[in-house]
């Protein structure tokens, strides 16, 4: 039986090099990230030894909570959600018996009304989205966020 | 919040609780019967909280508008992660909704992930061979079938 890490989280390396000597990433910068740790700046063959040394046989993989930009507008949001779900789904297909990924949606509040959403997570061959506990201090109770009829496998941060 | 790493300590554990209560109280759980949701760190303060839920359904009308089940009842619908950084938090979390509800997980790489989490785990004396096994592995297999 293969053991699962169903919590386990990237920074993205497009982000990376964008802050990188003092750079701006789609308005970011390398205070957020937590690159002090260098863990977070390590190469997926550092990722599978890693896994290795702890035995953990798949790793399902999404990005730091400090990514889900609902605040931003939404263009950008989007543009930072592509970006990293791109990131993760090449990490998935490149190592698919190790990685399973989770989607990290530009506007959570669209989670439940945008059917699309989860047509890219499976276009993208993503396993499930992991989402803030609120969305701009509205919580997933909220009729506009989640109505009735539909389905989708969600993961919470 | 932000003194002290409270914010995370025991923000993040506030949160959880209050997205379990907000599912529920909601109704959303309800409506969306194939939604599977995981509560990462180990649900937050749901388990310990959840007889003041369940009081609060009983007494005040409010707490019953979408409901007609105690929140207790829901707990069994949501899935569990394992980071908890207290061994006998884990063992609440499992005897309170079951290891068939609990997923192995390290928040790795963040400062604060779980050291030797397989080592850990396995040690548990609390836990079957059984338990260990579904709560490190076939569990997710459910999740994702």
């Amino acid at each position: 039986m293969p053991i699962f890490d169903m919590h386990a989280h990237l920074t993205p390396e497009c982000f990376r090099r964008g802050v990188q000597s003092g750079g701006l990433w789609n308005g970011m910068t390398s205070s957020v990230g937590e690159l002090g740790n260098p863990r977070n700046s390590w190469i997926v063959v550092q990722r599978m030894q890693g896994m290795d040394s702890l035995g953990i046989d798949v790793q399902v993989v999404s990005t730091v909570y400090a990514f889900y930009r609902y605040e931003d507008d939404l263009s950008t949001a989007i543009a930072i959600a592509q970006d990293c779900n791109n990131e993760v789904a090449q990490m998935t297909r490149d190592h698919s018996t190790s990685v399973h990924g989770s989607m990290q949606p530009a506007d959570a509040g669209r989670l439940g009304v945008d059917r699309r959403v989860g047509a890219r997570m499976t276009e993208l061959g993503l396993k499930g989205a992991m989402i803030n506990d609120h969305v701009n201090g509205k919580t997933y109770d909220e009729p506009d966020l989640f109505p009735p009829g539909r389905r989708q496998s969600v993961l919470a941060l | 919040m932000e003194k002290y790493l409270l914010f995370n300590t025991i923000g993040n554990l506030v949160d959880r609780t209050v997205i379990f209560a907000s599912l529920v109280f909601g109704g959303v759980i309800d409506r969306f019967l194939g939604l599977k949701i995981c509560l990462a760190h180990g649900e937050g303060y749901s388990c310990i909280g959840i007889g003041h839920m369940d009081c609060g359904w009983q007494v005040r009308p409010e707490a019953r508008t979408h409901i007609e089940t105690p929140p207790s009842k829901y707990l069994r619908r949501f899935y569990y992660d394992t980071v908890t950084h207290d061994d006998s938090a884990l063992k609440m979390l499992v005897d309170t909704t079951g290891a068939e509800r609990i997923l192995f997980c390290t928040d790795w790489p963040v400062d604060m992930r779980i050291e030797n989490p397989v080592q850990r785990l396995n040690g548990l004396d609390f836990l079957t061979s059984d338990e260990k096994r579904m709560i490190l592995g076939c569990n997710a297999g459910m999740v994702f079938r």
